[in-house]
């Protein structure tokens, strides 16, 4: 508690340093702008059967969110001239056949910057898009990306909106079915480019995302990040398969990341297991913190009614197919539009359902947060169970993480509408966090081609000039040893060109209530008061004690064993004397 | 649940073994130093005081007579000394042995106590025997002691070269320790007890309690003190809680040896050692509600050390008891672990080489038998001690809800017919 003291002094500074802060922030906040004007602003108009931005938008989002963090989405229906007031790249995504509006052509035509078409009605685009003539859908089952080296993949079958296009017209990326069959899938001419499928989803979202650096002219150097995710650590893990793990990783140097579940459920009793009671997991984790490993916090409890541990889902009801509208036993009845006198009324009823939800998300956050810091684990991104969250759910986490991990859940209709991007995005419905994508899925156990299947999602996400390749493992899983991961290893280390992520070194933020955890030039800064965490639950102080108390039974060994010692010389030393004649 | 009630017991029990290490670290340092002042006192040629020694007889006519024979073999000016026996309302020969050697030497002097002025135990004898005395230092010796000859020369020797001391303490010794198992095992008790606690304490604090038995103290502070606690079981304590309470401090000197007799039976021990139980409780109770009227305070380092020894260390104790006999049936889901196998086998070897350590001081006692009984004795001895605490604070809030009045009992005396022989054992 005096230590707590004594750690206030530098908040206080602290404080008074962000008070002065503020008195200069408007200059500085007119350079930031003055920055984020250099970078491209790009404006998605888009078309889509319910007027909403859906998965593919934001599938869209992913893959522009690697160039610029200032993107606007509108529907065709609502664009209006305002809207590309300073837009450098504007996007039109035709997911679906529609009569465009007259206006939107004509905003078209006036616009000077760089415009992409992707899908359909792109013969309604005006002037700038006569050099494609769509021809009608043709199948393709091979990718030829143009330039440097002419790669060709094969992919299973997809349908493109086959085109025409003039002489001028380059061909970035062409596909072929059989040797007859070559269509265009992305042609530029000039400033206009034009992606002749509505289809952006991995795998074709790793040509898109690679032609996408000509689109906004950045050249990105030719590496390859990558991570080994160890993943579902809860207080139940088995630790001695943990620490062979982390013991290889460290021998290697590699940096890696550690998805950590605070709270361990058991499916039968349902009683809670939280990591103060299994001391020798706090320790193996905070070995990993010293040894190359960083925390990524893998939900609390990773599970929302009374499922194991590392099986639920927390942040998903996946029996009901819905976000966390309600408690763990309530009756679920769903509601629709229709159930509602008045489009107020269903307003409101949606509006208090994120209430529901923040509130949730918001309480198993900061829990995990705190509870873990105050163990001395110290994440420093978030990675939701089996990737599902809504997209509420991610503006809650944004609140608390700067990164997310994994996968990310596209739709709030269906949890399996889940995608990932080619690389690093800061995608717009992340709200500023920046996503460190999983690419090349986990080691299943007793599937012996599972890691060639591994290496070979790698070596497509190594077709995007930075793509990503990240793969996690379940250290804990009773069919999977040792030399399974070091098979994933052996390999992942070949892949050409891979850079593995060291998360330190990366710019984080981690906030929750008394908690604050940055990095800062590959260094943690840790900012937590103390008292704040001991008021705000008795658990917290009550860990340090416990842990104050057993250190001190093994002082007090250390310290009677000595006394034992120095007793016995001592006993021998006065029988020598006393057999000298000397007689106490 | 569990988990708090092992630790809360685990510090009480510690703490109180820290506080041994302290004490039986300054005890061996004593041992070292005490030869010194012994030797530096002689060559300091003081005058010899006058000495009273007081000798409180109750039905003791089994052992006043060796006692006596001793006081007659001291080696001390003659002028200068006076024994008094009491003889508080003995119904067997104690008066008459008294007697007999009153009649042969002018310096034994026998008070006959009898009732109505008798019977208010050794306090109330002693406090008689003061009255009667003329000694500038007192001397206390019980009726069962036989003090070597240069047992008083040494305790006045101490009180002359040391003005800040008021008493001063010497050692005594069990000449019965090889009867029987329960004599042995109080011998070792003994010995541990004056080379841990009083050497300890006086060492580190200057402090030191008066045993009962072969002690001097300055007459000015008896009368100053008005005499003996009647009320006080255990008289000796208290007494020496007041002495330090005036400024004075107690001095351990082990030079000074006196034998005495040790219970041979159980029945006796325990009722024995239940007054003193009692007594050290009721002393507690008298110093801890006027602790804030004390001038010295150094005395609350002896009555929080009875305070821990009869209530916290107590309680750690049993409830460690409780906690280990409970998980033998029940799983108390225990979270301690491996350290508190640590803890078991160092707090054992603690008591094992401390009292090793006490014993290894005395020229006779560091040998085979002596250690086998000392690894017997944690088992069984010590844990006597629990059992005995139980019953006097039951006794004593007995006394207290009641208003009973304290009865003395005496301890049984034994015919010592081969003293002699275990004086050299």
């Amino acid at each position: 508690m005096i230590l707590t003291h004594k750690k206030r002094l530098p908040q206080i500074l602290m404080l008074v340093g962000i008070l002065f802060m503020t008195l200069f922030t408007n200059g500085i906040q007119v350079d930031a702008e003055n920055s984020a004007g250099n970078d491209p602003k790009v404006l998605v108009v888009y078309s889509s059967q319910s007027g909403e931005v859906n998965d593919n938008v934001r599938m869209l989002d992913l893959l522009t969110g690697h160039f610029t963090m200032n993107i606007t989405f509108i529907n065709t229906s609502e664009i209006e001239e305002n809207d590309l007031k300073n837009v450098t790249h504007l996007f039109y995504f035709g997911q679906m056949k529609e009569q465009l509006p007259n206006s939107f052509t004509s905003i078209l035509d006036s616009f000077n910057g760089t415009v992409v078409a992707l899908g359909h009605n792109v013969a309604q685009l005006g002037k700038r898009f006569s050099f494609v003539i769509p021809q009608g859908e043709a199948i393709f089952s091979k990718v030829l990306l143009m330039g440097k080296g002419e790669k060709v993949e094969s992919i299973i079958p997809h349908t493109v909106l086959n085109v025409n296009t003039t002489k001028e017209t380059e061909e970035l990326i062409k596909v072929t079915h059989g040797s007859e069959n070559v269509y265009p899938l992305f042609v530029k001419n000039k400033q206009n480019y034009y992606y002749a499928s509505s289809d952006i989803k991995p795998p074709l979202s790793i040509y898109l995302g690679e032609v996408l650096h000509e689109v906004f002219d950045e050249e990105h150097e030719n590496v390859h990040p990558g991570y080994i995710r160890l993943e579902d650590i809860h207080p139940m893990v088995n630790v001695e398969k943990l620490m062979a793990v982390a013991e290889e990783l460290k021998k290697r140097d590699i940096p890696y990341l550690v998805a950590v579940i605070p709270v361990y459920t058991n499916p039968k009793t349902h009683e809670e297991y939280h990591m103060s009671d299994f001391p020798h997991v706090i320790k193996a984790l905070k070995y990993m913190q010293d040894n190359g490993g960083n925390i990524v916090m893998h939900g609390y409890t990773h599970q929302f009614r009374k499922s194991e541990t590392g099986e639920g889902y927390e942040f998903w009801d996946v029996e009901n197919n819905m976000p966390i509208y309600h408690g763990p036993n309530e009756k679920v009845i769903k509601k629709t539009k229709q159930d509602f006198d008045t489009a107020a009324d269903y307003e409101m009823y949606k509006k208090e359902q994120k209430e529901f939800e923040k509130k949730y998300v918001e309480e198993k956050l900061t829990k995990g947060i705190q509870e873990l810091t105050n163990y001395g684990i110290y994440p420093l991104a978030f990675e939701a169970p089996h990737y599902t969250m809504s997209q509420n759910g991610y503006a809650v986490t944004s609140n608390h993480f700067s990164t997310y991990v994994g996968q990310v859940q596209v739709s709030d209709e269906d949890w399996e509408i889940m995608t990932t991007a080619p690389y690093i995005t800061m995608p717009s419905f992340l709200k500023g966090m920046t996503l460190l994508p999983e690419t090349m899925g986990y080691v299943q156990p007793n599937d012996s081609k599972v890691i060639k299947r591994m290496i070979n999602d790698a070596k497509q996400y190594s077709i995007v000039r930075d793509g990503m390749v990240a793969a996690f493992f379940h250290p804990s899983h009773p069919d999977l040893d040792i030399n399974d991961f070091i098979k994933l290893l052996d390999r992942m280390e070949k892949i050409p060109g891979i850079e593995w992520i060291d998360l330190k070194k990366m710019d984080h933020t981690v906030t929750a209530d008394n908690v604050k955890i940055e990095t800062d030039n590959g260094k943690r800064i840790d900012n937590i008061d103390n008292l704040g965490l001991y008021m705000s639950s008795f658990d917290y102080f009550l860990y340090h004690f416990k842990e104050t108390v057993k250190g001190l039974t093994w002082w007090m060994v250390g310290v009677g064993a000595l006394a034992v010692v120095l007793f016995t010389i001592y006993t021998f030393v006065t029988r020598k004397r006393l057999r000298r004649g000397r007689f106490g | 649940m569990a988990d708090v009630f092992m630790y809360i017991s685990l510090f009480l029990i510690w703490f109180m073994l820290f506080y041994h290490i302290f004490l039986m670290q300054g005890g061996y340092l004593h041992s070292l130093q005490h030869r010194k002042s012994e030797k530096e006192w002689q060559q300091n040629k003081t005058s010899f005081p006058s000495v009273s020694i007081l000798i409180p007889a109750h039905n003791e006519e089994v052992v006043i007579g060796n006692t006596l024979e001793s006081m007659v073999n001291l080696s001390y000016p003659l002028d200068k000394l006076e024994v008094i026996v009491i003889n508080d309302n003995s119904s067997d020969k104690t008066g008459d042995i008294a007697d007999s050697y009153a009649r042969r030497y002018p310096f034994i002097k026998v008070i006959h106590n009898w009732p109505p002025f008798s019977g208010k135990g050794k306090s109330g004898a002693l406090n008689k025997g003061l009255s009667e005395s003329t000694g500038e230092v007192i001397c206390v010796y019980d009726a069962d002691n036989t003090p070597e000859s240069d047992a008083i020369y040494w305790l006045t020797i101490g009180l002359s070269n040391d003005p800040k001391a008021g008493a001063i303490v010497g050692k005594f010794r069990v000449n019965n320790a090889m009867k029987n198992l329960l004599t042995r095992l109080i011998n070792i008790e003994t010995l541990t007890f004056q080379w841990l606690a009083q050497a300890g304490r006086w060492f580190w604090f200057k402090m030191a309690t008066i045993p009962g038995t072969n002690f001097a103290i300055r007459r000015s502070i008896l009368e100053e003190l008005g005499g003996w606690d009647e009320k006080a079981l255990s008289e000796d304590t208290e007494l020496s809680f007041r002495v330090y309470n005036l400024g004075y401090h107690i001095r351990f000197f082990p030079s000074a040896v006196t034998w005495e007799q040790e219970p041979e039976t159980l029945r006796v021990w325990w009722r024995q050692r239940t007054r003193w139980a009692r007594g050290n409780l009721y002393v507690i109770g008298k110093f801890f509600m006027q602790f804030h009227k004390l001038k010295n305070k150094k005395v609350g380092l002896d009555l929080f050390y009875f305070l821990f020894t009869y209530l916290l260390f107590f309680g750690g104790v049993m409830i460690s008891h409780t906690i280990f006999i409970l998980n033998l049936f029940f799983d108390l889901n225990l979270s301690i672990g491996l350290v508190s196998y640590a803890l078991l086998i160092i707090g054992f070897l603690l008591f094992v080489t401390e009292v090793l350590l006490s014993l290894s001081m005395e020229k006779d006692q560091f040998n085979r038998k002596n250690f086998f009984t000392v690894l017997l004795m944690y088992l069984t001895y010590s844990q006597l001690w629990l059992f005995l605490v139980v019953n006097a604070t039951f006794l004593e809030i007995k006394r207290i809800l009641f208003k009973q009045e304290v009865k003395w009992y005496k301890t049984k005396r034994y015919k010592q017919e081969e003293l002699e022989k275990d004086r050299t054992a």
